[in-house]
């Protein structure tokens, strides 16, 4: 199950060391990682240390963590920023909007920083168990938080076709450009809806229950529940 | 310019809006047509670059040639020569029918010039090399000089060929078709399944579920068919593997 990290239960992850421990692992999976990583440019990028944290790990940013289901090691996360803030799209990627236009508004946010660390995980836990779990988590977080109804991304041009099949209306919202590694990068938007969470769905078991939300001296429960609602309102 | 100006923003938005609705080849096609037009292209043809038939899969292919230019490349045995499919598959790039004609020989000459008698002389060509599919093409024809577009035409017809391979993708089922398709469980076969991981005997498997043991070992068959395995500790594992079934 992903677990859900907002400003309300941020502290928690934190003193528990997972805020640290997921800032490194970016860092790992993007930057440095010999195997693995998609070997970034750490100077453009601004890292300083071996620690991926930027302007957009701020307050308003939601986190969704994936832990290895043997060893219980954070293994994947994914950010999501809101579209009326400065964002990567804007800041970064408008060149990649030039079709459309940067997408901006309060149900539109900005999925970005999604890694799955393959240092700690074979392949059959990474395409068997865990990638299927967050992508329906991502699917799911966004219908059930009630408040994002579109998530915009970058996408490699090569994974296209693997995003239309997991979120079946996404749109590309401007040409082909090709990254500094020589690979082309695409911009996307695609709607978090009841299509795209049964295709997820259908991965997995149907009682299967994707999104865990923990607050500071409550119990662990599983879903978003009441108190979330009431933070997204 | 070769075309009308154009708001592609508009243009856009209404094509990709109408074409992810599509639930088949046919329904895609007027859009596409529609699509190039606007930029002053008359044909297209979209699809698998290479022939997957030879696999024992669907070739996916989508185009608004007349059936008559169709039908006299089958008749000329010319279908599997085309010097763009070569190209695309040597250079992975996108390029002008021009540039696969100037490196094509006699045959793949005279397979481009054809098009010319079906006033499409002068075209694009662009390629997509997915990962976990098969490669990918959208090729557009016009009696326009492609001199007179602009760089951005051509980013703009890529990227939308891109998407339009990926609606059809979607819509086909990814490859191989067959195989991905037999690897859905139903519910029962799932529960089956999830029991069998957890410790329990067919027999209790089948008390807790209230069906025969008989039914379970049937659920446990055709799972085990649709995955490719025998017995139940190879199909369990198996189904955990694909993440099919909780670990």
């Amino acid at each position: 199950m992903a677990e859900v990290i907002t400003k309300e239960n941020y502290q928690l992850y934190a003193e528990e060391g997972v805020i640290d421990d997921m800032h490194n692992q970016r860092y790992r999976t993007l930057f440095s990682d010999e195997k693995y990583s998609l070997r970034w440019d750490r100077e453009a990028a601004g890292i300083i240390g071996e620690y991926d944290r930027d302007d957009y790990d701020h307050a308003d940013t939601i986190y969704l963590i994936e832990r290895h289901p043997r060893t219980n090691e954070l293994v994947a996360s994914v950010r999501f920023c809101p579209t009326t803030r400065p964002h990567l799209m804007s800041d970064v990627f408008s060149d990649h909007c030039a079709f459309t236009g940067v997408q901006t508004g309060p149900r539109i946010w900005e999925c970005s920083r999604l890694v799955y660390d393959r240092s700690r995980m074979d392949k059959e836990v990474m395409f068997g168990y865990v990638r299927p779990r967050l992508r329906l988590a991502i699917v799911e977080f966004c219908i059930e938080s009630g408040f994002i109804e579109e998530i915009v991304h970058v996408v490699p041009e090569n994974l296209y076709t693997q995003t239309l099949e997991i979120y079946p209306d996404t749109m590309m919202l401007g040409p082909v450009i090709q990254g500094d590694d020589g690979h082309g990068y695409v911009a996307a938007k695609s709607r978090m809806n009841e299509r795209a969470r049964q295709i997820m769905r259908a991965a997995l078991p149907q009682e299967y229950n994707a999104l865990i939300y923990r607050l500071p001296g409550e119990p662990e429960r599983v879903g978003l529940g009441d108190h979330f609602s009431r933070i997204a309102a | 310019m070769s075309h009308s100006p154009i708001d592609l923003s508009s243009l856009w938005f209404g094509c990709i809006e109408r074409i992810n609705g599509c639930t088949s080849q046919n329904e895609v096609i007027p859009i596409i047509s529609e699509f190039i037009e606007a930029y002053g292209f008359k044909y297209f043809s979209l699809g698998h670059l290479v022939n997957t038939s030879k696999w024992g899969h669907r070739r996916l292919q989508c185009h608004n040639w007349p059936m008559e230019y169709y039908q006299q490349r089958i008749a000329d045995g010319t279908t599997m020569k085309d010097p763009t499919v070569a190209r695309a598959l040597e250079t992975r790039l996108s390029f002008t029918w021009a540039e696969a004609r100037a490196n094509a020989d006699k045959l793949g000459r005279d397979i481009i010039d054809q098009c010319g008698d079906w006033t499409a002389p002068n075209g694009w060509f662009f390629s997509y090399f997915p990962i976990g599919s098969v490669p990918g093409c959208f090729s557009v024809g016009t009696e326009n000089d492609l001199s007179e577009y602009s760089a951005i035409d051509s980013a703009t017809l890529h990227a939308f060929g891109l998407h339009c391979f990926a609606v059809l993708t979607r819509i086909e089922g990814p490859f191989p078709f067959d195989a991905q398709q037999t690897a859905r469980l139903s519910e029962k076969q799932r529960l089956v399944l999830n029991y069998l991981a957890a410790g329990k005997s067919l027999g209790d498997t089948g008390t807790i579920l209230g069906i025969s043991e008989e039914t379970t070992k049937t659920h446990l068959k055709r799972a085990a068919e649709k995955l490719g395995t025998s017995g139940k500790i190879q199909t369990v594992s198996a189904a955990q593997a694909r993440g099919l079934i909780l670990p």
